[in-house]
């Protein structure tokens, strides 16, 4: 805990500024009710449309201001925090889940079942994402964990190509094969052995991922295929403001911001995570 | 060299019936087409007359089989939607998705390796830290909302330019940068570790010591081994920009490709559907393979025997 503390203190100021975004983001997504003035679907058709409060026309009631009707902006934010969180987890999780299995199968067998997991790989790269997260979530129609299901099985491509690629060398570390000469089974080598030298990359690789798993469900709930409106989500409300960008700026410029900042405390984070571990790799891809 | 291009081509060409047949698949669970055509007062015989009228009251192997068949052939069928050859509306379709991503490219990828370039000879400065959080805050960036922004800034508050519409040079603007800003973010991460990569190796020391000029130094011997690793990048990223393009065609009304599929999605137009994932697909692992043969030409040393 101390050490962890000392590294904190020697990291840049982008990840600092990331690490306060991340936690306030955490915060927000769980005491939401608390927090939050208002209601989720709390309505004031009276107050509808209203600006921010540093606008002209804005009150302090509403500090972010109200959507088409009526709904407190600041309000339905902190609700669609939680999705965001939710999705990013449990996206990376499922992929991160089904791309390590595949890795270490495909780099621990080889022959004919990495050959089959490769071509998989070829073509899920060669099917442009949103198209095949788009064709699927109209197949199991928009729900939230839907959206997590989509992302999770469309999303594991770039752990299986770590996974396999460190598996393939691992295999051949003494360790392994002393292992093979005392009848370790295949899968107690997998699991025991191999798996416990890849699992913390992945991770690694999955705190990047996070940012682009909650990028993808706010493109596909604006897109009308994500999650359905009847949730407060950002990229939702991003897709309602659209209709009235021409008079309600805050309607779409706002929620944006959010997923912005939030991707962009991700990603720094996990970059300084990943530069602390192996300095090597630092501004690699 | 032969046979690596045969052996690559096979390749290509195996991926690409594994796209169609998932296609299918997919298109087959999405759900039934002729509830949508047929009128909510139509009678059952009318959702018969419809199903025959598109094979769909073949079974799903004899379906499959006549869509591989018409594959082959060239035959893509007509659209549920607009009653009309599938293979046309591609052929209107394509020319916008094209001019866009390639406007979106020359934007890119000349800014990115300039950028890449400049932060990794300048390593660890202040210079170097701007290009790199830009790099980040560029993939952090939600391309729906970016897009949403510029009509919020250059045409609701400033009005100089058209929100939406597709003809005019000026239409193109907000959607090629939207459309680029993603891409130059992850060419300029890559051109610069590719850089930093090179600039540790011996020879650049050894063109050093010889009395090469830094600039020299740096473009001659540094970048063109820099640039190998990025054309390989550049062709993956293609996939994204197809991708890319879906949502930047829906926010500005742009008659690409991109939108068409997710309305025909929408619509459960299935041979559309096939059609537009499948040119997708094709334009990707076109792209690909041209990249691959490409490294054997930029890099002398790479022989695939």
């Amino acid at each position: 805990m101390f050490k962890g503390l000392s590294v904190l203190k020697k990291s840049t100021l982008t990840a600092k500024i990331g690490l306060v975004v991340v936690v306030l983001w955490i915060i927000c997504a769980i005491f939401a009710p608390l927090l939050a003035p208002y209601g989720m679907d709390e309505k004031d058709i009276a107050m509808r449309l209203t600006p921010p409060c540093w606008e002209d026309g804005g009150t302090i009631e509403h500090i972010l201001g109200t959507d088409e009707m009526g709904r407190d902006i600041l309000s339905r934010l902190l609700y669609g925090s939680r999705v965001s969180l939710i999705v990013g987890i449990m996206a990376v999780v499922v992929s991160l889940i089904i791309g390590t299995a595949l890795g270490l199968i495909s780099g621990y067998f080889g022959g004919k079942v990495d050959t089959v997991i490769m071509r998989l790989v070829d073509v899920m790269l060669a099917f442009p994402f949103i198209f095949m997260a788009l064709c699927l979530m109209a197949v199991l129609g928009s729900s939230l964990t839907n959206v997590i299901i989509v992302l999770g099985i469309t999303g594991w491509v770039p752990y299986t190509r770590t996974i396999r690629a460190q598996t393939l060398s691992l295999r051949e570390r003494e360790f392994v094969i002393a292992a093979h000469t005392e009848g370790c089974s295949h899968w107690r080598i997998i699991f025991k052995h191999i798996l416990p030298n890849v699992i913390d990359n992945a991770i690694v690789q999955g705190t990047l991922e996070m940012a682009g798993a909650i990028l993808s469900e706010a493109s596909l709930t604006f897109l009308g295929l994500g999650v359905p409106p009847s949730i407060a989500t950002w990229g939702g409300m991003v897709a309602t403001g659209r209709q009235y960008i021409f008079n309600a700026w805050w309607l779409t410029a706002i929620p944006g911001l959010f997923i912005f900042l939030v991707c962009l405390s991700i990603n720094f984070v996990g970059d300084w995570i990943r530069d602390v571990r192996d300095p090597r790799l630092r501004g690699s891809d | 060299m032969l046979r690596y291009i045969i052996k690559r081509l096979l390749q290509t060409v195996l991926v690409l019936f594994l796209v169609v047949t998932l296609v299918f698949v997919l298109m087959r669970c999405i759900g039934d087409p002729t509830k949508l055509l047929v009128s909510p007062e139509g009678s059952y015989e009318d959702i018969e007359n419809i199903k025959a009228a598109l094979g769909l009251d073949k079974p799903v192997y004899v379906q499959y089989i006549d869509y591989m068949r018409g594959i082959v052939t060239g035959d893509f069928g007509s659209s549920y939607y607009y009653n009309r050859p599938v293979t046309d509306l591609i052929l209107e379709h394509i020319p916008a998705t094209l001019l866009l991503a390639g406007v979106a490219i020359v934007i890119a990828v000349p800014l990115a390796i300039l950028f890449g370039v400049i932060a990794a000879v300048k390593r660890n400065t202040f210079l170097d830290n701007i290009v790199t959080t830009l790099s980040i805050a560029g993939r952090s960036l939600p391309s729906f909302w970016l897009g949403l922004l510029l009509v919020l800034v250059f045409s609701v508050f400033w009005k100089v330019l058209p929100a939406s519409g597709y003809g005019e040079p000026n239409q193109l603007i907000m959607p090629a940068i939207t459309l680029a800003a993603g891409l130059c973010a992850s060419i300029t991460r890559f051109t610069r570790s590719s850089m930093l990569e090179v600039i540790r190796q011996d020879y650049m020391t050894t063109a050093r010591a010889k009395g090469v000029y830094e600039k020299k130094v740096i473009l001659h011997h540094g970048l063109r081994n820099a640039l190998l690793p990025v054309v390989t990048m550049l062709g993956l990223q293609v996939g994204h920009l197809l991708g890319g393009s879906v949502v930047v065609e829906s926010i500005f009304a742009w008659p690409g490709i991109g939108r068409m599929m997710v309305s025909a999605i929408l619509t459960y137009d299935y041979p559309l559907v096939q059609a537009c994932s499948l040119t997708m697909a094709v334009v990707f692992a076109l792209v690909n393979f041209i990249t691959d043969m490409l490294y054997t030409v930029v890099d002398p040393r790479i022989r695939y025997d």
